[in-house]
């Protein structure tokens, strides 16, 4: 059980970026209005901010992060880890991170690379990025996490399934170490699951090929190419309903928390329904428990980051929150910490 | 099974309560669609704490079907 605690590291600030093209999902999908109207019910999801054609999840993260430096007024040399988190990367290699260190302007002294994460992947960045400071040595080591996708790109029109879910969204979030202040973590994964959410061509498997454009289906009503975005909406939801609701109250139990301990959930924004399911299961209010969905859509591993800095920027006085992804993979972790009362926490446009 | 099926029919809105019993077809009611299967897979897991995932509810023809698959779990 990948459950532990990393001391005196605390998270400094928060900037998320969104594209400014906003979608409606009323009109853009090519259905009966009233079907759209159903689909927009039960995933509480109206809106989506979708990129260019040009702009990729590198180009969100590093906006942020030049966002995040300069308001925190950071000495780039200052920051010694850069891991990028990310399932719609720039290229095939290098690793993206190794060009944002270069965009960025930080020294050649950071390590830098990529995490194949999604949903989950805020929290699992989290945590490679925390536990990694921790073994700088000095007081004063400072991590930059950018985590991001834009899967827009391969979520095929013409299939209901993923189309009206996603959009795309980068983030940039600094950690550093501070005396006194923790988070603690619990990690999880489920390889079985892993056909529930995947691209199958387009890597090493199963290689690009000219057949890769042939639209196919699997359930005779949605359509898409093989290198597109599959989702097995029934599979998912069942493992988040029961899953999810497991192993909140499990870390909680063995971090004795109680639910006045936790000022906000801050969940993945998979979709309202099953959100909601996983909100009553663990028995928090409504009130303790944000959404984006409507205005953001899913941003896949930029929920998290986006969740925060939509939602607490003005509403947090030193919340404890507790942070839980779950999807792709199957991959699910929690992270737990406090909100410092002067962390920025800003959303930006590209 | 009756509980089950008293179960099963909450879960709609449209159809009448006279249209279900164990060896309804339900992929073929007009109101089923995939949020309706969310819904059952909720039911039978807030219901009887059981786990159940699309491959259960595509091998599943009748109620009585999906009602032996969640017996069985």
């Amino acid at each position: 059980m990948a459950h532990f605690k990393i001391d005196d590291i605390s998270v400094r600030g928060i900037v998320s970026c969104v594209p400014p093209n906003k979608v409606d999902n009323l009109e853009d999908i090519n259905i009966e209005k009233e079907h759209a109207e159903k689909i927009i019910t039960s995933t509480g999801i109206r809106y989506r901010r979708i990129t260019e054609e040009s702009v990729t999840s590198s180009d969100l993260c590093e906006a942020a992060a030049r966002s995040l430096i300069e308001d925190l007024q950071i000495d780039p040399s200052e920051i010694e880890i850069l891991i990028f988190v990310t399932q719609t990367p720039d290229f095939i290699l290098p690793a993206t991170a190794t060009l944002l260190q270069d965009r960025l302007g930080l020294s050649n002294a950071t390590m830098a690379f990529d995490i194949n994460m999604g949903c989950s992947g805020y929290v699992y960045g989290l945590s490679v990025v925390a536990s990694l400071l921790a073994n700088v040595p000095g007081d004063n080591g400072k991590g930059l996490l950018l985590v991001g996708d834009t899967i827009s790109k391969v979520a095929n029109p013409k299939d209901l399934s993923t189309y009206p879910l996603f959009g795309d969204a980068g983030s940039a979030t600094l950690v550093e170490k501070k005396k006194g202040k923790s988070i603690s973590f619990d990690l999880f994964t489920d390889g079985k699951g892993a056909s529930a959410i995947e691209i199958t061509h387009g890597g090493f498997r199963n290689p690009y090929d000219t057949s890769v454009s042939d639209e196919i289906t699997r359930d005779g009503v949605n359509f898409h190419r093989k290198t597109d975005l599959y989702l097995n909406g029934m599979d998912v939801f069942s493992f988040g309903i029961t899953r999810i609701p497991k192993a909140i109250k499990a870390f909680c139990e063995k971090e004795e928390l109680q639910d006045s301990d936790i000022d906000f959930y801050i969940f993945h924004q998979a979709n309202k329904f099953m959100n909601e399911k996983i909100r009553k299961k663990i028995g928090a209010t409504e009130e303790k428990v944000p959404y984006t969905l409507h205005d953001f859509a899913n941003v896949s591993s930029a929920t998290i980051p986006l969740t925060i800095t939509q939602s607490m920027a003005e509403r947090h006085t030193g919340s404890n929150i507790l942070c839980c992804g779950f999807g792709v993979g199957l991959s699910w972790g929690i992270a737990y910490f406090k909100l410092d009362r002067d962390v920025l926490l800003k959303t930006i446009a590209l | 099974m009756e509980e089950f099926i008293e179960h099963f029919a909450e879960q709609f809105d449209e159809t009448e309560r006279s249209e279900f019993s164990a060896s309804t077809e339900f992929k073929e009611l007009d109101e089923w669609d995939s949020m309706l299967a969310l819904t059952i897979i909720a039911m039978v897991d807030e219901e009887y704490d059981k786990t159940i995932n699309g491959d259960d509810i595509k091998a599943a023809k009748t109620i009585e079907d999906l009602y032996k698959i969640v017996e069985n779990k």
